[in-house]
C-alpha cells in the first residue's frame, strides 16, 4: 500500500457506522503494552528497538487481524506523510516526531493500529464509527490476545500492566468518544456539563482546537484512571456518561427547535451555503461552519449528507492531507483556498436536495 | 548558582523543607521546584485531612531515620534516578516500578485512586508457568503483601506512638521484604 493511496480516501471504517442522530462520531480504545525483556522507551537503544519492531511484527504475522496488515517505518517516511497519519488518526505526534526506530502498523480499513515504540513498545488501537464503543473494545481485546499471545509482557500481579508513563499503569487503557455537542455550546450549558464529567474522572478536551478550546464543537471524552477499575467497568461507564451526553445535547436541540427554531434553521443554511460557495476556508471557520451543518444534519433539516461524509470532510481538509494532495507544501493562504475548492467539490458531489 | 536536583538550570528559588527539628534548603530552577511543590501537593491531596497529617507525621518521622531515602537510588534494571524520573516523567524500565517505591506507589494512588490492578492479565500462555509453582510455594507468595501491609500498619501505629526505635526496627523489616518481592 502506497502512502498516497491513503490521502484521497476516507478510512473506511469510518463508514457504514452512522448512529440514528449522529451526535456520536467515533470510539476508540487504546492499549499500552511493552516487552517484558526491553527498557521503555526512554531508556531503550536502537537496536532493541529494531528487536522490538522484529518481535511485533513477526506476532502480527502470525495473527488473524494484522496478517495483511501495512508497516510503515517511520524513517521512510517525509515530515508531511507522518502528519498524514497523525491527521488520520493512526499514530501521535510523538511518535511521528520522536527520534530512533519506530513505526506504525495498520490494517486495510484503518479500524486497528499498532504504533511500535512510542513510548511504549506498542499502543495498539481500535477505531469503530458512532456509538459502536464495544465494538471497538471487542476488537482490541482480541488484538491484544492475538498479537501477545507469542510474546512476554511487563506486567505485575498487583500493579498490572507496566507502562512507561504512572497515568497508564494497570490496565493500559484509554477508551475515547468523540461527540458533537454544539447545542450544549450553543446554550451555555457546556461548562456545567464540563465540570460534572471532571467529577466522574473522566477528561473531556477539544479535538482539533488548540488546548481546551473545542473547534466545531466536537469533545473528546475518554477515561483518566487505568488502575483499580476493569476494563469491562470502564467501557461500561463511558457508554454511561455518553448515552447521558447524547440526552443532554437533544434536550438542548429540542429546547432549540422550540425557542429559536428560525435562528437555528438560518444558521444551519447559512452554513452550508457558505461551505458550498466559499472560495477562502481557515481551518477553524471551516470546522465552525461544518459543526453547523452537521447539527442541521442532527435536526433533521439537512437531508442526504451521511455523517460519515462529514467526518471524511474534516481528515481530507487538514493541513498535511491537502498539501499531500496538492503534491508541494503550501503556504497557509494557499491551503485556505485548497480547503475551500476541495469543499465545494465534495459538497457538489452529495445529493441534498 | 545550579540548581540543586536537575544540576544544569539556574538556581531561581530557594526551597525549605522543615521536618522535625532539621531544615533543608534547596536551591532550584523554576520547573524543579514546580515539580517539588507539585510532589508535595500530591502527598497531602490524596488524603483525608485527618490522614494527611498523619502522613505527614510519617513522613516527618521516618524522614529523618538512617536510611529513609534509600528507595530513591537508581533502578537496578535501566540505572534511572527518581529524580530523573520526576524530571522526566517517565520510566526506564518495569523494574523501575520497585525500584521507586514508595513514591511512585503514592503518585499512583493518587493519579489513580487505587494502587491495586483490577482486570485483564497477561495471556493465557504465560499464566501456565506459574500454575506449575507448587501450592505451597504459591500460598508464600500470595501472602507476602499481606505481611508487607501488616508490617506498614504496625509502621505507622509505632509513629503514632512515638515509638521510634521500633519503628526503624519495623522500617528496615519492610525494606527487607519490599527488597524481596523485586528479587
Amino acid at each position: 500500500m502506497k502512502l498516497d493511496s491513503l490521502v484521497r480516501t476516507a478510512p473506511s471504517w469510518m463508514s457504514g457506522g452512522d448512529d440514528a442522530d449522529g451526535i456520536v462520531i467515533s470510539c476508540r480504545a487504546r492499549l499500552a503494552r511493552n516487552l517484558a525483556q526491553f527498557p521503555f522507551g526512554s531508556r531503550i537503544t536502537e537496536s532493541q528497538q529494531l528487536q522490538v519492531i522484529d518481535t511485533v511484527l513477526a506476532a502480527a504475522k502470525s495473527s488473524n487481524s494484522m496478517s495483511t496488515a501495512t508497516y510503515f517505518g517511520m524513517s521512510v517516511l517525509d515530515g508531511n506523510e507522518r502528519r498524514v497519519l497523525v491527521e488520520r488518526h493512526l499514530i501521535s505526534p510523538t511518535l511521528a516526531d520522536d527520534k530512533g526506530e519506530r513505526g506504525v502498523l495498520f490494517n486495510q480499513d484503518e479500524s486497528l493500529s499498532v504504533m511500535i515504540n512510542e513510548e511504549d513498545h506498542l499502543r495498539l488501537q481500535s477505531m469503530s464509527p458512532g456509538t459502536r464503543g464495544k465494538s471497538a473494545f471487542a476488537a482490541i481485546c482480541a488484538l491484544d490476545d492475538e498479537l501477545l499471545n507469542s510474546v512476554e509482557c511487563a506486567h505485575d500481579s498487583r500493579l498490572g500492566f507496566l507502562t512507561a508513563c504512572p497515568t497508564n499503569t494497570g490496565t493500559g487503557l484509554r477508551l475515547s468518544v468523540l461527540i458533537h455537542l454544539p447545542a450544549l455550546v450553543l446554550t451555555e450549558d457546556m461548562e456545567r456539563v464540563l465540570r460534572g464529567l471532571g467529577q466522574l474522572s473522566f477528561t473531556v478536551r477539544g479535538v482539533y482546537g488548540e488546548g481546551s478550546n473545542a473547534a466545531g464543537n466536537l469533545f473528546q471524552i475518554s477515561n483518566q484512571a487505568t488502575l483499580g477499575a476493569s476494563e469491562e467497568s470502564i467501557l461500561e461507564e463511558l457508554i454511561g456518561i455518553t448515552e447521558k451526553l447524547v440526552g443532554y445535547e437533544r434536550d438542548a436541540q429540542d429546547a432549540l427547535r422550540k425557542e429559536a427554531r428560525g435562528q437555528v434553521e438560518d444558521k444551519v443554511w447559512r452554513a452550508f451555503g457558505l461551505l458550498s460557495q466559499a472560495r477562502i476556508l481557515t481551518s477553524q471557520e471551516f470546522m465552525n461552519l461544518l459543526s453547523a451543518v452537521r447539527l442541521g444534519c442532527t435536526l433533521g433539516l439537512v437531508q442526504g449528507v451521511p455523517s460519515s461524509f462529514l467526518n471524511h470532510l474534516m481528515i481530507a481538509t487538514q493541513p498535511s492531507h491537502l498539501r499531500a494532495e496538492a503534491g508541494h507544501s503550501l503556504s497557509p493562504a494557499e491551503r485556505d483556498l485548497r480547503r475551500a475548492d476541495l469543499v465545494r467539490e465534495k459538497l457538489s458531489e452529495v445529493d441534498n436536495s | 548558582m545550579k540548581c540543586d536536583v536537575c544540576k544544569e538550570q539556574q538556581a531561581t528559588i530557594e526551597f525549605t523543607a522543615v521536618a522535625g527539628d532539621e531544615k533543608k534548603t534547596l536551591h532550584l530552577c523554576a520547573q524543579c521546584s514546580k515539580q517539588e511543590s507539585l510532589e508535595k501537593d500530591a502527598q497531602t491531596e490524596e488524603l483525608t485531612p485527618s490522614e494527611g497529617s498523619q502522613n505527614k507525621k510519617l513522613n516527618a518521622a521516618v524522614g529523618q531515620l538512617p536510611g529513609a531515602d534509600s528507595h530513591k537510588g537508581p533502578c537496578s534494571g535501566c540505572g534511572m534516578t527518581y529524580e530523573e524520573f520526576r524530571k522526566i516523567g517517565r520510566l526506564g524500565c518495569s523494574k523501575c516500578y520497585e525500584a521507586f517505591e514508595p513514591a511512585l506507589r503514592r503518585l499512583l494512588k493518587r493519579i489513580h485512586g487505587s494502587e491495586k490492578h483490577v482486570g485483564r492479565g497477561p495471556r493465557a500462555s504465560q499464566a501456565a508457568p506459574k500454575a506449575e509453582v507448587p501450592a505451597t510455594e504459591a500460598a508464600v507468595v500470595e501472602q507476602k503483601p499481606q505481611n508487607l501491609e501488616q508490617l506498614q500498619q504496625e509502621l505507622q501505629a509505632a509513629v503514632d506512638a512515638e515509638e521510634y526505635e521500633r519503628a526503624a526496627g519495623l522500617r528496615d523489616r519492610v525494606a527487607r521484604l519490599q527488597r524481596d518481592e523485586s528479587s
